[in-house]
């Protein structure tokens, strides 16, 4: 379903440095497919490009616009329609269990306790780790606690879902399952998806691929012909 | 075969075994407890007399034995701190006269005994609550709880994380033959430290989130 | 290292537009610091000599957090530490928590953190502020020694010499053992300190 209209995602100029380095650079791109991925080597450009979309990383120069929003004077309408997954589940789980997490995204939404605390069980329910709800966040595994993760992103109904690395702390099987879920409700609500990744077969499934490296795009377009120029790039 | 002694246990034991059981003394408010707690520190520091240093050890003990908590749980304390203990004792038999020494070594004991009694019957998050309610009060000052009980929360999840990249840092040291040197064990502690403190800004930036 | 360039682009950064003070970053450091400092007072006491508190790397969390964070964040992580351990938490020296330690022969120490932390910091702030990576990690050494013997010795005295009911004639000579060790952690704090402002300069410029 693509009940939800579509968003646009709208770099102009962009310079992002960190001292007197250039960490990246988009001089334009736009960006409005639902499924598009990010690959490239590490320190190349990929979480930066991702933190630029809802204002975590401000643009030295130029500037980025979400819906015709610019990323840091609306940062925080920008930042409530983009969720944000990063790879480490554990830095990203404040509560003591992940009902409590979910419900912390949620308070500044709904106000009412009662209807808060079953949004967020809906919200755990829909991701499948309803189960998990009052178990302390500590004792999870990490494929749980990044369930939890997305699941207190997903709470705030997000248009943009910006998923960095999202599975590169965990084993196979719980990537599968993250990897799935996320397609599900992405699909099911009609979020458009921007992962970064080094799964080249994730990479592979999305509508649009942009190759980072060295702080500027690369390569852009469909994900076979993008990633068949990656391993050509890379290979020794 | 002899169990060898680790230096730090990982996980979520860094913050203290919990006692088994649901006596009246872990069902009770931690609030209560925490303030009868200081009561009792306080009394303890004022009065500074040996009998009621002795009386609030036998009172921790009887409470001890009341809620069925094993007394070992609470001695291990005494187990931990002995060398220190015994310093103390041998300091005050060559500086003090009996009768203070005993005030003092039970005055210590009983308030750190107490303080064991809490810690086994109370969950960790529970005291990020009550240090919230205890701010209230000095949110006329610019302070906000709920920040504070946010950073606390941060803590909490942010021990047994870092106990492990400590004690991996730590092996990685002896793996270089650097067990001794205090730069090669602290150095990648704090970097890990401040890379953990960056995440967790960047999630809780995403999520809009300033206080819990 | 030429300055120029980084400069114009904070410049850049400024004419346009800045988020400002970031407070969940903030509020992330003080909470991990806090946690820093727990975890390197768990390393086992050494006890040295005739006297009853025993060497721990609790002083040495609280000269980096100082060094690290600056002033306020220093404090209010030092103080959530202390705070936190005082109404129960097993996170000081030796496992220990509560109220209980305000009895206990290092009282004066512990109540002496925050300030610690805050001395450091300050002194810390205008070091890195000059900017002359040349005496940084001396200068900073300095910063941690003054918080240490402004702060955390005259308290720990103070507190010996009421708590073990000695002269503070006494308790001055028993503080005297820690000065050495005091040494130590303060140059490692400075080097540690530096290396981190080196590799992670965001830390200062969201100050």
């Amino acid at each position: 379903m693509t009940s939800a209209g579509s968003v646009e995602i709208d770099f102009k100029e962009v310079r992002v440095f960190a001292g007197t380095r250039l960490l990246l650079g988009i001089p334009q791109l736009q960006l409005t497919e639902r499924r598009i991925s990010v690959i490239g080597p590490n320190g190349g450009g990929k979480s930066t490009l991702l933190q630029l979309v809802n204002g975590l990383v401000e643009p030295t120069e130029g500037y980025v616009r979400v819906d015709g929003r610019d990323t840091i004077e609306e940062g925080r309408a920008v930042r409530q329609r983009a969720g944000f997954v990063f790879s480490n589940p554990a830095a990203q789980l404040v509560m003591p269990t992940p009902l409590e997490d979910v419900e912390l995204s949620l308070r500044r939404i709904v106000r009412d306790t009662s209807a808060r605390r079953s949004a967020a069980l809906c919200c755990l329910d829909e991701l499948g780790i309803v189960e998990l709800a009052e178990r302390s966040s500590q004792e999870l595994s990490s494929g749980q606690q990044q369930l939890v993760a997305l699941a207190t992103v997903l709470a705030l109904k997000p248009q943009i879902l910006l998923l960095d690395e999202p599975t590169t702390l965990l084993d196979l099987a719980n990537a599968q399952r993250f990897n799935q879920r996320v397609q599900r409700l992405a699909q099911l609500h009609g979020i458009m998806t921007l992962t970064a990744t080094h799964d080249l077969d994730l990479a592979a499934r999305a509508e649009r691929t942009l190759l980072i490296d060295g702080g500027s795009v690369v390569a852009d377009g469909p994900p076979d012909t993008v990633i068949t120029a990656y391993r050509h790039r890379s290979s020794v | 075969m002899r169990l060898r002694r680790r230096p730090l246990r990982p996980r979520e034991q860094v913050l203290g075994r919990r006692a088994p059981g649901d006596s009246f003394l872990h069902r009770a408010p931690a609030g209560a407890k925490v303030l009868v707690l200081a009561l009792v520190t306080v009394v303890v520091l004022l009065l500074r007399d040996p009998l009621v240093g002795v009386a609030v050890v036998g009172l921790v003990l009887g409470l001890t034995l009341l809620a069925r908590i094993p007394v070992l749980m609470l001695l291990v304390l005494i187990r931990r701190l002995w060398i220190v203990l015994a310093v103390l004792a041998v300091l005050q038999w060559i500086l003090n006269d009996p009768a203070t020494g005993t005030e003092v070594l039970a005055r210590i004991l009983a308030c750190l005994l107490a303080a064991q009694l809490l810690l086994l019957t109370t969950d960790p998050v529970e005291l990020v609550g009550v240090l919230r309610r205890v701010l209230q009060p000095l949110r006329f000052l610019g302070l906000r709880p709920g920040r504070v009980a946010l950073a606390a929360l941060i803590m909490l999840r942010a021990v047994p994380y870092l106990a492990d990249s400590f004690h991996m840092g730590a092996q990685q040291a002896r793996a270089r033959g650097l067990e001794r040197d205090l730069r090669a064990r602290t150095v990648p502690l704090l970097l890990g430290a401040v890379d953990h403190a960056r995440n967790t800004g960047r999630a809780l930036n995403a999520r809009g989130i300033e206080e819990a | 290292m030429s300055q120029s360039p980084s400069e114009t682009s904070h410049a850049r950064e400024g004419t346009r537009r800045t988020r400002g003070r970031n407070s969940s970053q903030d509020i992330a450091l003080i909470g991990v610091f806090a946690a820093l400092i727990a975890v390197l007072a768990f390393t086992p006491p050494i006890p040295v000599g005739n006297f009853g508190v025993p060497i721990t790397l609790q002083t040495l969390g609280v000269a980096i957090t100082g060094l690290v964070l600056g002033p306020w964040r220093g404090a209010a992580a030092a103080g959530l530490y202390l705070v936190l351990g005082l109404l129960g938490l097993p996170i000081f020296a030796g496992f220990v928590g509560g109220f209980g330690v305000l009895a206990g022969p290092s009282a004066g120490y512990l109540l002496a953190f925050p300030l610690t932390a805050l001395i450091t910091g300050l002194l810390a702030r205008s070091v890195l502020r000059r900017g002359t990576v040349r005496w940084q990690a001396p200068l900073l050494f300095l910063a941690a020694l003054a918080g240490s013997f402004l702060a955390t010795h005259p308290l720990g005295i103070l507190g010996m010499s009421i708590n073990l009911e000695v002269s503070l004639r006494e308790a001055f000579f028993f503080d005297i053992v820690f000065w050495p060790g005091d040494v130590i952690k303060s140059l490692v704090a400075a080097g540690a300190a530096a290396l981190v402002h080196r590799a992670a300069p965001w830390i200062l410029a969201m100050r």
